[in-house]
């Protein structure tokens, strides 16, 4: 049943979109917001329907598909909550528009439900949660990384797999939404966007095509119009989503189903089920690598971070470098299915992460080479500053270890 | 099976889930003759229901495109559907706890909005699936399997919510008036709005043994009947009778929700066509390139 | 006046008209239909049927005044009722499909 996928390591960004500039070089560049890039990016790929309730720092999305929407012929739902809104979503994505929604931490809590039915039916949705700072609803304008095991585990029943990805950037916010509304449709199923306050809100160089129509990157929808419309045992990519309202007589609801899409309840229908939502994205992590990495040909200590502190911890790194530290830096954009690879030399890691109960660092834990060689720098409500990152690396080259600073957390237990 | 389910049901699933006696596949029956005295096909229908018996014995019958929600939320879903598709027919088949109790807030906004969907609320009164606790339109009193000492808490008529909310048409039956039922359904489903029908129906499993304490279909049919009527079989008054009938209608008064955000889309989409018109028509007098509002041919 | 009839009433007017049908196999015995039905058409079997139930079947079709009370009151899509092919009914006994229950009953019984 296995089958091995095994991804290289490679040096610089690995990602879809390091040539799609090139591919339009009609464009306009702007001075704009990570939510603007977030909003621009899904109408470019054929994103039509958005549907949510406003919270901080989502807002601004949902402000600006109420007007851009209308102008390309969709629709923007400002639903009573985010439950419904997460449902609206599917429903309008299982119609045959695509769809997404944005909140944050709050919000996400709240479309669990709509999250596992969407999975489980393999519906394409794109999700945004711009990450606030925890504890719980903490500090509503400020960057937190608290729901990274969250977004992986963001319903009940287990038997599934999440895709996940964080850009941290503006630009990259801008081409990361239309891989993940692509990856969406290819692989039947929501994908999250991991932002935080801080890519959210901050402004930047954006270069955006002149053209949407002749983006050439863009999977466009299709539909599946015959059975199976779950193909039970199969890890088949590129497999159409099903639709409602064209007549197949497709079954749509969340309990263990059949090809056809009714319920059933026994042994042999869970593994067939199972295997196809879990297999179909493990099978071919392949398509699903993205992340940036520098100086790993000689890095004795690695600094890891992903989202907005990612620039930061790159600057501590570049700096590091200079004052004689072997340092490399390791960013994952796809952050589920966890790219157990980038951690398989032996060498030192520091994970800097803006939580301080310590999430990213046990992923990076497990699969480093020598557990015993993961350190953990986190960090809450403010993103790691170069100083902090410099001492961090330097501390853990020269003595094993991260030295006491302030406000950084270095226990993971 | 009868011709009216060879027509529309899904064979694989009939006989149903539902107990013996369970009201659920007569109100079915009903809705298939109202839909088939409508000239309605299978593919004009879409099929939605949640959770419970009435989700779960009614899900996949429907042959046609149907869905099961997560509890309560059949109408969130219900939703974005009509924004994709339109022009179907949706019949949005819902227990009293998908409606009146974990989904209201849903019905509630769907109603505001004057979504234009068919609800079937079939009520028997209780959380019959998970063994007959009570629900929000469980009778003040009842004994129940989570009110052993009799329901405390008053309950409310969903017809009333969601006529307060901006229904367009509202009614309500029972399980003993099959005739009303299928006049009412083609009512709903001719009104292009929020159509809500509360149709109450008898769970001889449940609801009668901790109730009535009886579980004779029989009797639980009559219960029904009793209190459609107003009078038991003896002659004396019941313990209270449902109003039955069309509550209101004002079927076709109002815009159907979609069809606002359809109208608003080609106004702004005319308005942006002609400034973009505009701009050129003065680019090309000031012979320059021109600037566009920003987001270039989009 | 209750739903059900212990007692019933022999067959008038369109009695004999009418096929019945009943999909046996599909019938939980809820006993509606043998309860409901004002003339004497039902019948239980002595055999279960694959479900597990001891169902109905149409015992007296001869009985059958074509109320179709049977037809609406049958939870499980079981039964059919429809004149018989080349038969036609008179005008006075033509079914109401607007009435009610108790309507319709008694313009089939009186």
């Amino acid at each position: 049943m296995a089958t091995v996928v095994r991804i290289p390591l490679q040096e610089g960004l690995v990602a879809p979109w390091t040539d799609w500039q090139r591919r339009c070089p009609d464009g306009r560049r702007l001075l704009e917001a990570g939510t603007y890039a977030l909003t621009e990016g899904a109408i470019a790929a054929g994103c039509r329907v958005f549907a949510g309730y406003p919270i901080t720092p989502a807002t601004d999305i949902a402000e600006y598909m109420s007007k851009r929407l209308p102008q390309v012929g969709g629709y923007y739902m400002q639903c009573e909550d985010e439950l419904a809104g997460m449902h609206t979503c599917a429903g309008a994505s299982l119609g045959g528009l695509k769809a997404m929604t944005a909140t944050s931490g709050p919000g996400y809590t709240l479309m669990h439900d709509a999250y596992g039915w969407s999975l489980t039916n393999e519906i394409p949705l794109v999700v945004v949660d711009a990450m606030r700072v925890g504890p719980i609803s903490g500090i509503t304008g400020a960057p937190g990384q608290g729901e990274f095991y969250v977004a992986r585990y963001c319903t009940h029943g287990g038997n599934f797999e999440t895709i996940v990805l964080s850009p941290s950037s503006v630009q990259e916010a801008f081409w990361l939404t239309i891989d993940a509304f692509n990856l969406a449709e290819r692989f039947r199923t929501p994908v999250t966007i991991l932002t935080d306050q801080v890519v959210s809100d901050m402004w930047e160089d954006l270069f955006i095509p002149a053209d949407y129509g002749a983006l050439d990157f863009v999977v466009p929808r299709k539909h599946n119009l015959m059975m199976p419309f779950y193909p039970l045992n199969s890890a088949d990519l590129d497999v159409p989503p099903n639709v409602i309202g064209h007549g197949t007589g497709v079954c749509v609801s969340a309990y263990t189903h059949t090809e056809e899409g009714y319920d059933i309840e026994d042994m042999e229908a869970q593994w067939a089920q199972t295997y196809r939502l879990v297999n179909k994205i493990r099978h071919h992590r392949a398509e699903l690598t993205r992340y940036e990495a520098i100086g790993l040909d000689d890095a004795e200590v690695v600094a890891v971070a992903y989202g907005a502190n990612a620039r930061t911890v790159k600057t501590g790194v570049l700096e590091a470098r200079q004052r004689g530290v072997k340092a490399g830096f390791i960013r994952p954009i796809t952050l589920w299915p966890f790219i157990d690879e980038l951690f398989e030399r032996d060498c030192h890691y520091v994970v800097c992460e803006l939580n301080y109960d310590g999430q990213l660092v046990r992923e990076v834990a497990r699969a480093a080479a020598d557990k015993n060689k993961v350190h953990f720098m986190g960090k809450s409500a403010e993103l790691h500053t170069v100083a902090e990152v410099v001492a961090g690396l330097d501390g853990v080259a020269r003595r094993g270890r991260v030295p006491e600073l302030p406000y950084i957390w270095t226990e993971v237990r | 099976m009868n011709k009216l389910a060879a027509k529309y049901l899904r064979p694989s699933q009939i006989p149903t889930k539902a107990c013996h006696g369970c009201g659920i596949g007569m109100i079915e029956n009903w809705l298939l003759q109202a839909i088939d005295e409508m000239g309605l096909k299978q593919e004009d229908v879409i099929f939605g229901t949640g959770i419970g018996c009435v989700g779960r014995q009614t899900f996949a019958t429907w042959g046609g495109d149907n869905f099961g929600a997560t509890h309560g939320r059949a109408l969130a879903v219900a939703t974005g559907l009509k924004l994709a598709q339109p022009h179907k027919k949706y019949l949005i088949v819902v227990g009293d706890g998908d409606a009146a109790s974990i989904g209201t807030s849903h019905l509630i906004h769907a109603a505001r909005r004057n979504l234009g969907v068919t609800v079937i609320c079939e009520d028997n009164m209780g959380y019959e699936s998970t063994g007959g606790q009570f629900s929000p339109t469980t009778p003040a009193g009842y004994v129940t399997n989570s009110s052993p000492y009799g329901m405390v808490e008053p309950g409310f008529d969903p017809c009333d919510v969601v006529k307060a909310a901006g229904a367009t048409f509202v009614a309500e039956t029972t399980a003993t008036q099959w005739h009303q039922t299928v006049k009412i359904v083609k009512k709903a489903l001719a009104n292009d709005g929020f159509s809500f029908v509360h149709v109450r129906f008898p769970c001889n499993e449940n609801f009668g043994a901790y109730a009535l304490g009886t579980r004779d279909t029989l009797k639980n049919l009559e219960w029904i009947y009793e209190h459609t009527q107003g009078r038991k079989a003896d002659g004396s008054e019941t313990d209270f009778t449902w109003e039955t009938g069309i509550k209101h209608d004002a079927s076709n008064s109002r815009p159907e929700f979609t069809s606002l955000l359809r109208a608003m889309n080609e106004r702004v989409q005319a308005d942006v066509a002609a400034k973009a018109a505009e701009a050129a028509a003065k680019s090309a007098i000031a012979g320059d390139k021109g600037r566009d509002d920003g987001h270039g041919k989009h | 006046m209750a739903l059900f009839k212990a007692e019933k009433k022999a067959p008038k007017g369109p009695a004999g008209k009418w096929d019945v049908v009943i999909g046996e196999d599909m019938c939980k015995a809820c006993g509606f239909c043998l309860n409901v039905c004002p003339t004497d058409v039902f019948a239980y079997r002595t055999a279960a049927n694959r479900i597990g139930w001891f169902p109905m079947y149409v015992a007296h079709e001869e009985n059958c005044v074509g109320c179709n009370l049977c037809y609406q009151i049958c939870p499980d899509f079981c039964i059919d009722v429809a004149l018989k092919p080349g038969v036609t009914l008179k005008a006075d006994v033509a079914l109401k499909p607007d009435a009610t229950l108790t309507a319709n009953a008694h313009a089939r019984n009186n």
